[in-house]
């Protein structure tokens, strides 16, 4: 009988160890992408503004249809 | 051409040449008024330093101003938005009020856990009144 929950525990590791990584790497990703979309939006601000405008313009068109 | 005719057009040659310096003039002290006026708002506004303090943010305002321009202010989805956005709002205090209410009747259950066990120190059956001292 309590074997089952040192199995249930031991798989619990096991796909722990398994996806930590994955969700580390997902992380780091996505705090490099932040990354690359400010120093973007940093470089290019006229362009993302009036981009920003541009599409919010778009959306509010169609949203007003 | 008569000589008085002669002697106008004389006349009005300085005229017109100060009235082209004066257009002159005031073309560009409203240029540079123009210039002067976008400069400060441009220092009012601070949209480079908006931008770098807070790039989502000002990409957002920037969204909602091309969507006002675009006539989507009194549409459905816009309504829907503000719904959405109110509900979002009201989650907190909600979920304040929720875990409240669970603390008080987590208490209130563990007070009375407490009470029983208290009761079945002295030997009496938990879930039964304690008999009075005799």
């Amino acid at each position: 009988m309590e074997a089952v929950p040192e199995q249930m525990n031991e798989r619990v590791r096991q796909l722990q160890d398994r996806v930590a990584p994955q969700l580390d790497q997902a992380r780091r990703d996505l705090s490099d992408l932040n990354h690359r979309t400010v120093r973007f939006i940093r470089e290019n601000p006229g362009t993302c503004l009036i981009g920003a405008v541009a599409i919010g313009y778009l959306v509010g068109r169609i949203a007003s249809r | 051409m008569s000589d008085t005719a002669r002697q106008d057009g004389a006349e009005q040659r300085p005229r017109i040449g100060e009235r082209v310096d004066q257009i002159g003039n005031d073309a560009q002290r409203l240029w540079e008024d123009t210039r002067a006026a976008a400069e400060d708002l441009g220092q009012t506004v601070d949209l480079r330093g908006r931008l770098e303090r807070h790039p989502y943010g000002t990409l957002a305002v920037a969204f909602g101003v091309g969507y006002l321009l675009g006539g989507g202010l009194f549409t459905p989805a816009t309504a829907r938005v503000v719904r959405l956005g109110m509900k979002l709002a009201a989650l907190p205090l909600v979920k304040d009020e929720l875990l409240n209410l669970a603390e008080a009747v987590m208490d209130d259950v563990v007070g009375q856990g407490r009470g029983a066990r208290v009761v079945s120190v002295d030997g009496v059956a938990p879930g039964r009144d304690i008999p009075p001292a005799s």
